[in-house]
């Protein structure tokens, strides 16, 4: 968390994070070339990189896919989160090597532009088996172009959260690009079983934790036959249910509230961080501070409102106590209004 | 997450889901058979200079 931009908030954390990653690739792609020059003796050193460039490429991919939702099933891994955006710039920069590498070993000896080579190279749209699947994973290369180069807090901050997400989630449709183009490129070629069974088994596996993790989340959305008395307040649960310093969970009006308790008070506020949307109710009091657990961005518990010189705020819900009962209007205040904690 | 983006997240995945299964399967059945020929292998490897693969 920072009230100023730099580059890279560099911290003892992200290095060692960046290390793992960093001598993880170099292992990968030494034993990716050793192994397939012991196999076939008669491929090239230009075609084992490309290949092994491009595998690690899909490999990080997948790795960055599945890491929201192990963390949503499993929060122990959240450490994994923390630093996710230098791994998914990290995957695009091996992906552009893979491109540049693959454009310039099959598209730069002809007349034409590299580029529109490998756009109209290949015409054969009706035929899966002979598909243009290089556009595919140049589409793909694109948006993950654009996803890196907003990577930052500051295009965060000025894109908005809910714009900055919709543009991030593109993600998938560049996941769905690149499955395509490994099945109808290379696999067309490849016809060894393991290579289509490892393909299939990271396709399941992204897209069964997510549907799993989505099913848990669609349950927290669902109706839990709340009561809304005459004042507008709505019966949530009773005092006891809330462990100190942290935050029970409820959806009012299609929208989730963090109500916390601290210090012998009670404050509701929006679950959701200004910063990336993480999930408040999730995370503890820290020093006085609701903490996100996804980044560490901090609000006070009475007003939503980041301590100075810290500018981000979040929606407050008028709150109280009636008889061991907690009770919560779920009409949202405006970001930021300071709303007196109910007593214990 | 705000419920718009937790929709069109769920969304997203679900047809993300059906579309690459889908393409998963009818790949594996366009596949041409496997040449006999031991030499081809290695020279798909190599891939020919200017063209597809």
């Amino acid at each position: 968390m920072s009230h100023a931009y730099g580059s890279v908030g560099w911290n003892r954390q992200k290095k060692i994070y960046d290390g793992v990653m960093l001598a993880g690739i170099v292992v990968y792609l030494a034993l990716f070339v050793g192994i397939g020059a012991s196999i076939h003796p008669n491929a090239t050193v230009e075609t084992l990189l490309i290949r092994g460039i491009g595998t690690c490429a899909l490999l990080l991919l997948h790795v960055v896919l599945i890491i929201g939702p192990l963390c949503r099933l499993f929060p122990r891994l959240l450490p994994l989160l923390y630093n996710r955006r230098h791994l998914g710039v990290t995957m695009f920069l091996v992906a552009l090597a893979h491109g540049v590498f693959s454009i310039f070993q099959f598209h730069s000896l002809g007349d034409l532009n590299p580029l529109v080579s490998v756009l109209i190279s290949n015409a054969q749209y009706a035929s899966l088996s002979n598909f243009p699947f290089q556009p595919l994973g140049l589409a793909a290369l694109v948006i993950l172009f654009l996803m890196a180069a907003t990577s930052h807090d500051f295009w965060l901050a000025n894109l908005t959260a809910p714009v900055w997400k919709r543009l991030h989630m593109m993600v998938y449709v560049a996941y769905g690009l690149i499955v395509a183009h490994v099945l109808l490129g290379v696999l067309q070629a490849e016809t060894n079983p393991l290579l289509t069974a490892m393909l299939g088994i990271g396709m399941l596996v992204v897209l069964g934790l997510h549907l799993v993790a989505g099913w848990r989340e669609r349950d927290l959305d669902q109706p839990k036959g709340l009561t809304s008395r005459a004042d507008r307040f709505v019966d949530v649960c009773s005092v006891n249910e809330i462990n100190n310093n942290c935050a029970k969970v409820v959806t009012l009006a299609g929208e989730r509230v963090a109500i916390f308790k601290y210090d012998g008070k009670i404050s509701a506020i929006s679950n959701v961080c200004q910063h990336q949307n993480g999930p408040l109710g999730e995370g503890q009091i820290v020093d006085g501070c609701i903490t996100c657990p996804w980044h560490g961005y901090q609000y006070l518990p009475d007003s939503g409102a980041s301590p100075p010189p810290f500018s981000e705020q979040v929606p407050t819900f008028n709150v109280k106590v009636d008889d061991g009962r907690v009770l919560v209007d779920p009409k949202p205040n405006a970001s930021g209004t300071r709303v007196e904690p109910a007593r214990v | 997450m705000i419920r718009p983006l937790r929709r069109l997240h769920r969304w997203l995945i679900v047809w993300l889901a059906l579309i690459l299964v889908a393409l998963f399967v009818a790949s594996l059945i366009a596949r041409k058979p496997v040449p006999t020929n031991s030499q081809i292998p290695d020279a798909l490897l190599q891939g020919p200079i200017g063209g597809q693969r």
